[in-house]
């Protein structure tokens, strides 16, 4: 059974149809990267599998039970996490507590317990410290580790979203553009953090606009256009297909 | 930065202990008294307004329910003071929850007008109720006494006070240090950031704003027997105000921050008694000061100034 099933997906805002009966199967284990155009509704599939957006019509699967429409934290709860597009980050945090909230799910969250600063809660806090500390250095943020979220660069605060959806121990982590806005180097590094992620044995379902990275990266790849499903494949047959070569390049084909 | 968030508690200890000492007479232990009893309110306040993004408008009303439950129950049903109390914070924390509960499953900040609303309900209700009430003249509120103890100087409220205060320090500390905390933070930061997490966002603000509507209505309870009468002042929208400027002067999410917004809010109408008649406008003023030199607040503009995370 695939980890992931999508069939026959789509959204519509008003008369805008965004994401349109979009359907593949995504397995334990593999990278899976989504492409296509600006606009082809990559961010708006992410948005719909990891519940922020309610699809209009389509089912999701994850180990063959229904996911659509559950809210974001019931997904947190079954091991879905995600980094966005445009950062998430809580500026009103440390870098480190930003990742310590990745573990939310995994605490203890009395609230009477923590005023009253019960001794177990005050060690498992302790530990969560290392623990997300060693997350920040594997996701090569070692310099940040006392930093406020707030005074780190763009390309860092990327990173620490990884960090913080790490530390959630997804099975299944979607990454939005990890590398956009990335220089070069950055980017080879992300690359490898990708690599590391998966070969951990944690899914990644990936959308990312430097094509480079993605074939070097992906098993599979969805190639998106105007919301609908262009192409799906190995990154071979994705780069040989006529439609994805006309998408991209614009040629009637 | 933990330990010397843990550090500023020992130095509210200190002044706190010496402070007796020091006041030359008993105007200033009372203005002491109700400095502490304000910033324990502002405290509660501000893990709504600071630590979770959240506004109420109408917070004095939740001081009014445990102020009047504080009166009217004991003269009225001869409960214990102790049982009123609890009676009063019971109650507060219903209406808060019956009040946000819809609230917070919207997206906007519906709370305040909520609140606003309520607040101003509440204040009538306790002008016109004046069989239970006494109505706009208030009316007086029996001693509070303990196991055959009456607390009724001003030197052991002082003591009283003063260990609610650090208690509420201790524990506000602990508080937003904790995956409670954290929590409520995130939420405050980015609602989607928190949610994809697995934080529960409508709950824990209902938590939180619970959580404050009690502690408010504790400390209504408080100042009633403190003060001896109640008047329906108490859940003004005015003072719902002050409340919300204390929290803000002092400085949004910061623990001390409460603390000097309490205390500089208490002190400066008394200060500014030699402006006859001019009180209110030199009183705008010094607040329209503060918000265009000190948008963040006293404690963490001046915390940033010197280096140091607040």
């Amino acid at each position: 059974m695939p980890l992931l099933e999508v069939s026959g997906l789509s959204i519509h805002f008003g008369g805008v149809k965004a994401v349109q009966d979009v359907s593949f199967t995504i397995d334990a284990g593999v990278v899976y990267a989504v492409i296509g155009p600006n606009g082809a509704g990559k961010t708006t599939l992410f948005n719909l599998i990891t519940g922020v957006y309610r699809p209009t019509h389509g089912d999701i699967r994850l180990d063959g039970e229904t996911i659509a429409g559950r809210s974001p934290e019931a997904l947190a709860r079954r091991g879905v996490a995600r980094t966005f597009q445009n950062l998430q980050v809580c500026m009103n945090m440390s870098a480190l507590e930003n990742v310590m909230v990745g573990a939310h799910l995994r605490l203890d969250r009395n609230l009477l317990k923590a005023a009253l600063r019960f001794p177990g809660l005050a060690r498992r806090d302790a530990e969560l410290r290392d623990e997300a500390a060693e997350l920040m250095r594997f996701v090569g943020l070692a310099d940040y580790l006392s930093a406020r979220a707030d005074a780190m660069p763009y390309g860092a605060l990327k990173r620490l979203e990884i960090a913080r959806a790490l530390a959630m121990r997804p099975r299944l982590l979607f990454l939005d553009e990890p590398a956009a806005g990335l220089n070069p180097s950055e980017t080879l590094e992300v690359d490898a953090l990708v690599r590391r992620i998966a070969d951990s044995g944690v899914t990644v379902v990936l959308v990312e606009h430097d094509m480079k990275m993605v074939m070097n990266l992906s098993d599979r790849i969805l190639v998106l256009d105007y919301g609908r499903k262009l192409a799906e494949g190995s990154a071979a047959e994705v780069r040989r297909n006529p439609d994805v070569i006309a998408a991209y390049l614009g040629a009637h084909a | 930065m933990r330990t010397s968030a843990y550090f500023g508690l020992l130095i509210v200890i200190a002044i706190l202990a010496l402070l007796p000492f020091v006041l030359p007479n008993s105007f200033y232990l009372d203005l002491a008294i109700r400095m502490a009893i304000n910033a324990v309110i502002v405290l509660g306040l501000n893990l709504l307004i600071g630590f979770a993004g959240q506004i109420s408008l109408g917070h004095a009303g939740f001081l009014g329910i445990g102020a009047y439950a504080s009166a009217v129950l004991p003269t009225h049903f001869g409960l214990h003071p102790l049982l009123a109390m609890g009676a009063g914070a019971a109650l507060a924390g219903l209406l808060a929850a019956l009040v946000a509960r819809p609230i917070f499953r919207l997206k906007g900040n519906y709370l305040a007008m909520a609140t606003l609303g309520l607040g101003i309900i509440l204040n009538i209700a306790l002008r016109n109720e004046a069989a239970w009430t006494g109505g706009p003249d208030g009316m007086p509120v029996p001693a509070f006494g303990l196991a055959g103890f009456e607390l009724s100087s001003d030197r052991q409220w002082y003591w009283v006070a003063a260990a609610l205060l650090t208690v509420s320090v201790w524990a506000s500390l602990n508080l937003i240090d904790s995956p409670f905390g954290r929590a409520l933070r995130a939420l405050h930061g980015s609602e989607v950031a928190a949610r994809v997490v697995g934080v529960d966002v409508a709950r824990y603000k209902l938590a939180i704003f619970v959580m404050s509507a009690v502690f408010a209505s504790l400390m209504g309870s408080v100042t009633a027997h403190y003060v001896g009468f109640v008047t329906p002042g108490v859940a003004d929208f005015f003072h719902s105000i002050e409340l919300v400027t204390m929290v803000v002067i002092g400085g949004m999410a910061s623990v001390y921050g409460s603390l000097v917004g309490a205390v500089l809010l208490t002190a400066l109408p008394q200060a500014l008694t030699a402006f006859e008649g001019w009180e209110t406008v030199v009183f705008g003023a010094i607040l329209m000061l503060c918000m265009i030199f000190l948008p963040r607040g006293l404690v963490p503009t001046l915390a940033a100034r010197f280096g140091r995370a607040a």
